[in-house]
């Protein structure tokens, strides 16, 4: 086997793979904070990448796009948890989940409707050109991608670690009698932790955008690979997203390269849910016998 | 007064826990809120931070009243609420769970050090341990941890639900002093209790509640001289001797 | 209030009738109308067939399943695959309703086996790899469609668009009766329950994760019937027809329905195969439709949780709440529905059996001659055993718990406890907060495992059994926690305790084929209960519009509904009024007396507890402190010290 060969398919594997991990953040980010799955996830990545979009062809400069789009996102993120999150606060889990689907709908049919249905061209920041490290090509869109992962991934880690919203926000999810006894309202909790999933969402479709045509209907579609990924972190941790977004990639990479079957990289999603589906209800039964 | 709980009816759902109950907390004192459990002490307690809403009644807080207001406003007026197993952050560290106390104090992270001496000063245990996770500590130094974070918020009033709850008597002495030194410290305590013996000699003024009726209200002494009450809401023992047990 | 609602109850049977009539009113438009009209109709009727698996799935058992397309495209390509090879439209249904339970298994087996929204993830995955892997791969791309030929049987040509539109309707009609009468019998009504508290079910002898995934297969089989008339209706079919958007957009379908509704979704989904006839010239319509589908949903889901076939109850609902306004507005009336609950509950809880025209022994006559087994082959066993060795005590030892230890991260909860509860005998457990008494019921009922010790029960070591087998066995409790199911009616509520006897067959139980008599006996049994605990009147009454005391009754019905050997009641008394805890003791004596039923009774209120147990057993710090007659242990010093504490002063001496 060439060893090469090798190395350069999980590197491209982990740079895709790093994508669905901040995908599968955003799903983690709003589940552990207000226990809500939103399926939507993937339809603000790719509305908000059409956005994106528009400002940039505007002839806008592309700091200036990102801040921009930035805005929307947070505008977005807040708009979702007041008008229809908040309101399910006190029904079952499954309400939010199904409105969130809605969500998605309603966002996939706006994007046509407002940016039109042919596929989009998505400029990337950096030009397409390759560079060659210690015998291994990277494009510079590659590599701007993974470094924005890691940046984001980072600050995420800080933001929780160290600031006081990040302190207030793992306090709720660990107590939220206790955390709203100390002055944390669930108010702040919620729209923080949808402000935050909404710009991951964006930074993941601005990542996304120049490696695929945009379109309405194929992004939401990665958005069943983060949702893989945050599963099999076990859907309560931040790394466990990443990771679990980094295995994935870089398992689709090993199949498209050395599994000559047709399709079979489309089987996978499946495939890992269900083992990550075992393991988890191995897992559980192992502490309910440890618990109890 | 610092509290007055005026005719407050609560409950969850259609039942109600608490039926017509009012109390009195002058300020500075220690109060404490005795009877056997499922009486209705949590729920007061809840009713009174805010995590519950009384059906009827009415909750004054240094003469301003604040029924219905809720925990996240409550602590900020200075009702500090440590409830019934002490709900510490357990995957947090000790100073984060202390940074906690200060959430609701504008500008609070600067003067962490000031105020994290205050507490240390009361309890040492917790300045010697900052990293560790709040869910590895003892009870007896969860229940400190519990407390301490509650005086962070700088409370006029503490509430403490279950003080002694699985902790061994040493330690209870040991929280007991501490309380003591809160309330001279100008601070007013409502301790709820289970263990009448443990806090009626510390306390000024108690209340009973059986069944979620005030069934006493005085002073402490009173109802030491008048064990009768207590007897009767714990063990049953004025009724069940009137009661012919049939097996 | 509960008068209304009665009457809104009553109306029920005849709102169901007239809505099936609208129905074949509506059903029968398309024969008069074009070909286009019938088309049309057809795909609503398609939709709602593949929305109404859907609205079962979420409605019964609480599940939602996001990769439903793919068990319609499933059907769709196994029938015009098989079609290639020349099979008959009729030998390849089997063949899918064999494809869609296989795949539903392969899914739900291990997505069901963990609470929360697993099966939502998994289903999407599911759909994501059916569309891009298996249909792609079975010829789906834009340019070679695969061909779904429509039936040709009995004659009749099914090419023509009303006699295909009759042939759909016709499927859907029998599925729809057949899930209907599903839902009136033991199997519908554990879903039910499944749906409302997990817990409950498995504590009156539920299989939970069993119940979940039949409803998972029964609505999978439903959806890839749906797909093979899709097929049919569109007779070209590739991969985009059976997309994970089709999925979200049948979803949207039943929502707007409503979920658990049997009709809505059809009403639904003839709006929705027809309101894009509006859009007609619009470019990219498909997109239009995403997002007037997903709207809808969102909107439905915020201010119309039960679709459009909840717009009538909300409607009256809307109506009384406005009279209730007006009424409340005039000065004198005061009548609360808090307040007119509480009387309710004062009338119901002191009300003695007898008082309700049956004298004790009379109740107890009913309840042996409506013992839930049969005279010729059973005759009621645990009745018979517990009449025999019952009265009083000496029965023998019935639940023996022998060095239990369980700790919870390091927290010792449980040391070394070992006590007997005997035949027949109230036994209270007692003991400050956190001694360790709710965990030991959980021991008992199987939501914790001990990790040392055993728990015998009528000799049979309990541990590693699952808590339903428990159930089976003769264990019921009740919860410290009200633990009724809220929509249901009281009656439904206790029927759930049917699950205790039944081991009944899903196809026998849907086709009406199970002999009636289990249903009938548990309906006379819990009504009997209902009327021995003073609640007769109360049975077709909504669970959750009724006060806290009355729940705890109601569960307690429920319990006894099971018919259990041992009752073991988690403090029962905790929120009631001291009468109503007095009324209690009256009702746990009348237990041990007349039904001969042995209990194991947590509790807080001692008056309770000393008045009425045969042994008490006290823990302490998670062990044994005493054990024995009531008068003996409460004069125990150690139990006092337990009770007030150990300080200096003796306060009580």
């Amino acid at each position: 086997m060439d060893l090469k060969l090798l190395f350069q398919t999980i590197l491209s594997g982990l740079i895709s793979g790093s994508i669905y991990g901040v995908l599968g953040l955003g799903f983690v980010v709003t589940y552990k904070a207000t226990r809500v799955l939103n399926l939507a996830h993937g339809g603000m990545a790719m509305f908000l990448a059409f956005v994106a979009l528009s400002f940039l062809h505007r002839h806008m400069n592309y700091g200036l796009a990102m801040i921009l789009t930035a805005l929307v996102a947070i505008a977005m993120g807040i708009a979702t948890d007041w008008l229809i999150m908040r309101p399910l606060r006190h029904r079952p889990p499954l309400d939010a989940a199904v409105a969130s689907l809605g969500l998605l709908l309603t966002l996939q049919g706006l994007a046509v409707i407002i940016f039109g249905a042919q596929e989009k061209v998505f400029p990337a920041a950096v030009p397409l050109r390759f560079i060659s490290v210690a015998g291994f090509n990277f494009s510079y869109p590659q590599l701007l991608g993974f470094g924005c992962v890691l940046v984001a991934a980072v600050l995420i880690g800080v933001l929780f670690k160290w600031t006081r919203a990040g302190t207030a926000i793992r306090a709720y999810v660990e107590n939220p009698d206790s955390a709203r006894g100390l002055g944390v309202s669930p108010l702040y909790v919620s729209t923080i932790a949808w402000s935050m999933a909404a710009l991951l969402a964006a930074l993941a479709g601005v990542m996304l955008a120049p490696l695929t045509l945009l379109d309405s209907l194929r992004m939401p579609l990665y958005s069943v690979k983060a949702l893989v990924a945050a599963l099999l972190g076990g859907l309560n941790s931040l790394s466990g997203a990443l990771l679990g977004g980094l295995l994935l990639g870089v398992t689709e990479a090993y199949f498209q390269g050395y599994v000559h079957v047709r399709d079979s990289v489309n089987y996978l999603p499946f495939g890992l849910v269900v083992v990550a589906l075992l393991f988890q209800g191995f897992q559980g039964s192992r502490k309910m016998a440890r618990a109890a | 007064m610092m509290l007055s709980v005026e005719g407050v009816t609560a409950g969850y759902g259609r039942g109600s826990i608490l039926r017509d109950v009012s109390i009195d907390v002058p300020e500075g004192s220690i109060a404490t809120l005795l009877g056997p459990n499922g009486a209705g002490k949590t729920s007061l307690l809840r009713v009174i931070a805010g995590g519950l809403k009384p059906r009827t009644g009415r909750i004054v807080f240094e003469d301003k009243e604040i029924t219905g207001t809720p925990p996240e406003r409550t602590v900020r007026l200075g009702i500090a609420h440590v409830p019934e197993g002490r709900g510490v952050f357990p995957g947090m560290t000790v100073r984060e769970n202390l940074l906690m106390g200060l959430h609701a104090r504008r500008g609070g992270r600067r003067s962490f050090d000031d105020a994290i001496g205050s507490v240390a000063e009361l309890f040492p245990v917790l300045a010697e341990r900052p990293n560790q996770l709040a869910g590895t500590l003892s009870g007896g130094e969860q229940q400190m941890l519990a407390i301490a974070r509650g005086l962070l918020t700088k409370p006029k009033l503490l509430m403490i639900d279950e003080l002694s709850l699985g902790l061994a008597p040493i330690v209870v002495q040991r929280l007991l002093a501490a309380l003591k030194e809160i309330q001279q410290s100008g601070v007013t305590i409502l301790l709820v209790e289970q263990f009448a013996r443990l806090v009626l000699g510390m306390a000024d003024v108690a209340f009973v509640l059986e069944h979620g009726s005030l069934v006493f209200a005085g002073t402490s002494q009173q109802l030491i001289d008048n064990p009768s009450v207590l007897h009767g809401a714990y063990l049953a023992g004025r009724k069940a001797l009137q009661e012919v047990s049939t097996p | 209030m509960n008068a209304k609602l009665a009457a809104l109850m009553a109306n029920r049977r005849a709102r169901q009738i007239a809505a099936v009539a609208v129905f074949a009113a509506v059903a029968s438009i398309p024969l008069f109308g074009s070909h286009f009209t019938a088309f049309i109709f057809t795909l609503g009727v398609v939709y709602g067939l593949a929305a109404m698996s859907l609205s079962m799935l979420t409605g019964w058992v609480g599940q939602a399943s996001l990769g439903h397309a793919a068990f319609a495209g499933a059907g769709a390509f196994a029938t015009a695959k098989l079609q290639t090879h020349g099979w008959p439209f009729l030998a390849i249904m089997p063949v899918v309703v064999g494809a869609a339970l296989l795949f539903s298994l392969v899914v739900g087996i291990p997505a069901l086996r963990i609470r929360g929204l697993q099966l939502a993830v998994a289903t999407l995955a599911f759909g994501y790899t059916a569309e891009r892997g298996v249909f792609e791969q079975m010829g789906g791309g834009y340019s070679n469609d695969t061909v779904l030929h429509r039936p040709h049987a009995f004659g009749v040509d099914f090419l023509n668009d009303k006699n295909y539109y009759l042939l759909c309707l016709a499927i859907a009609v029998v599925l729809t009766a057949l899930a209907a009468n599903l839902r009136h019998r033991t199997m519908g009504r554990g879903m039910m329950a499944v749906r409302e508290s997990e817990t409950v079910f498995s504590h009156v002898g539920g299989n939970v994760a069993s119940y979940k995934l039949a409803g998972f297969c029964i609505s999978a089989v439903y959806a890839a019937i749906a797909g093979v008339l899709l097929g049919g209706l569109i007779a070209n079919i590739n991969k985009d027809l059976f997309n994970v958007q089709f999925g979200f957009y049948i979803l949207a379908v039943a929502i707007v329905g409503g979920m658990g509704s049997l009709i809505g979704p059809y009403i639904a989904g003839i709006a929705f195969a027809w309101y894009p006839q509006l859009f007609a010239g619009v470019t990219a319509l498909q997109y239009w439709t995403y997002m007037i589908g997903g709207l809808g949903m969102v909107l439905f889901v915020l201010l119309l949780p039960g679709g459009l076939v909840a717009i009538p109850k909300r409607v009256a609902e809307l109506v009384h709440l406005l009279k209730l306004r007006m009424a409340k507005a005039a000065p004198d009336d005061e009548a609360d529905d808090g307040e007119e609950v509480e009387i309710d509950l004062r009338g119901t809880i002191l009300a003695t059996p007898s008082a309700n025209g049956a004298s004790p022994a009379t109740t107890i006559r009913s309840r042996a001659e409506t013992s839930l087994i049969d005279a010729d082959t059973g005759t009621s066993r645990r009745m018979r055993e517990r009449q025999q060795l019952g009265s009083g005590n000496g029965g023998g030892p019935l639940l023996e718990v022998e060095g239990v230890s369980i700790a919870f991260g390091g927290t010792v909860a449980l040391t070394d406890v070992s006590f007997t509860v005997q035949r027949g005998e109230v036994h209270g457990l007692v003991g400050p907060n956190g001694a360790g008494k709710s965990t030991l019921f959980n021991c008992v009922t199987g939501i914790y495992r001990p990790q040392e010790g055993n728990i015998f029960f009528k000799g049979t070591n309990l541990i590693g059994l699952p808590s339903y087998r428990r159930a089976r066995l003769g264990i019921a409790r009740t919860f410290q926690n009200i633990n009724v199911l809220p929509n249901l009616t009281v009656l439904e509520n206790l029927m759930v305790a049917e699950q205790a006897h039944w081991s009944g067959n899903l196809l026998r139980d849907a086709l009406g084929l199970d002999a009636h008599h289990l249903q009938e006996k548990v309906e006379r049994a819990a009504e009997a209960n209902l009327d021995f605990l003073g609640l007769g009147h109360l049975t077709n009454t909504i669970a959750g519009d009724l006060s806290h005391g009355t729940l705890k009754l109601v569960e307690l019905a429920r319990a006894l509904t099971s018919e259990p050997e041992i009752l073991l009641l988690d403090e029962p008394a905790a929120g009631l009024s001291m009468q109503e805890s007095e009324r209690l003791g009256e009702v746990l004596r009348q237990l041990r007396d007349e039904l001969h039923l042995t209990v194991l009774i947590v509790e807080h209120d001692m008056a309770l507890v000393m008045g009425n147990c045969n042994r008490v057993t006290v823990l302490d710090y998670g062990r044994v402190i005493a054990s024995g007659e009531p008068d003996d242990v409460r004069n125990n010093p150690d139990v006092i010290a337990a009770y007030l504490g150990t300080t200096h002063e003796e306060v009580l001496a």
